[in-house]
């Protein structure tokens, strides 16, 4: 995945979150609060460490395009 | 590593190979099936820890937010999946499951060979950011017009459902066994998208992938019953249409330009 595009995403997941877990914390509820923030931070890492698919075809391997 | 038992053709078998190859090296799947896990648990979790005094009326966001998420999905694999569009990213989930993700599983052979071929089938983690966004304003709009418990409800049956498709798209390419062959729903979903990934009928019959609604509803299915026919087939195959419109096979990836940077394959 792009760059540019995993760095919208992050913004926007980051402020989502982030809202969301103000919101909870206006509410009492502190456990959803920081599910929230956990939640925030765990879904950003894993886009940024997730392996995309490598373009390489092993060529002289016979790969099929 | 390759299934020893398999009728897959040569082409195939390279491609499959081929794909492999292209993955990560440190890529696991059970470490890919516990972060979507993980991010759809925690964000129900949260959706349904807001829930205060539920009335009847409420209750009806989750047949609405699981029937809105069956259309949106039949919708995306019919217009873009088997659609080649102009615009860049279109086209590029065109490539990635035409092209792609019918090369590696066709009706020969659907099964995975171990955990590392399920990076073909989930969604990469990102897909759960991008549904919760997408989400968001008509789950925001109908808590501030209906209730804020309906609102909560909508956000809960999107993410459920979408882990729900995950878990069907799974079965479907898992080997046979007692459980998945009598298990309802499952069943179903696995003769459907087999008949889906025939060469032959892929670019119009069996769209639907979590259940075969929309296709009984707009008549793209393979079957000619009823819905509740649809939903309980099972593997029978006594209700197949027999006129069944052959449209063009795959095309032929020489004809498309693949752009260098995106190989994902769902």
């Amino acid at each position: 995945m792009p760059f540019k595009f995993k760095f919208i995403l992050s913004i926007l997941i980051f402020g989502v979150f982030a809202l969301t877990g103000q919101y909870e914390l206006s509410h009492d509820l502190s456990r959803p609060a920081y599910v929230a923030f956990f939640l925030a931070v765990f879904m950003v890492l894993s886009i940024w460490i997730f392996p995309d698919v490598s373009r390489d075809a092993p060529e002289r391997e016979g790969g099929t395009q | 590593m390759e299934l020893q038992h398999s009728c897959m053709s040569d082409r195939q078998r390279r491609y499959r190979k081929e794909y492999r190859y292209r993955v990560a090296g440190w890529y696991h799947g059970w470490l890919h099936l516990m972060i979507i896990a993980m991010s759809g648990i925690a964000a129900i979790y949260i959706y349904t820890s807001n829930l205060v005094s539920v009335q009847w009326r409420d209750w009806l966001a989750l047949p609405l937010g699981f029937l809105s998420y069956q259309l949106a999905e039949y919708l995306l694999h019919t217009q873009t999946m088997h659609r080649p569009r102009k615009s860049p990213m279109l086209r590029a989930l065109y490539i990635r499951h035409t092209l792609m993700h019918h090369q590696f599983f066709t009706e020969q052979e659907m099964r995975f060979a171990d955990h590392r071929d399920w990076r073909v089938t989930f969604f990469p983690p990102f897909t759960m950011i991008v549904l919760t966004l997408l989400s968001l304003a008509p789950s925001l709009t109908a808590g501030l017009i209906i209730s804020p418990n309906f609102g909560w409800l909508l956000m809960t049956a999107l993410t459920g459902s979408y882990m729900f498709y995950e878990v069907v798209h799974f079965c479907c390419h898992v080997d046979d066994n007692w459980l998945v062959r009598n298990l309802p729903i499952i069943n179903t979903a696995r003769r459907h998208h087999q008949a889906h990934h025939d060469q032959a009928l892929m670019m119009e019959v069996n769209m639907g992938i979590g259940t075969p609604i929309f296709d009984w509803l707009l008549g793209t299915s393979d079957l000619d019953r009823g819905f509740f026919g649809h939903l309980f087939n099972g593997y029978s195959s006594k209700y197949l249409k027999k006129n069944l419109r052959r449209t063009s096979r795959t095309p032929k990836p020489g004809n498309v330009k693949i752009p260098e940077s995106r190989t994902d394959a769902h």
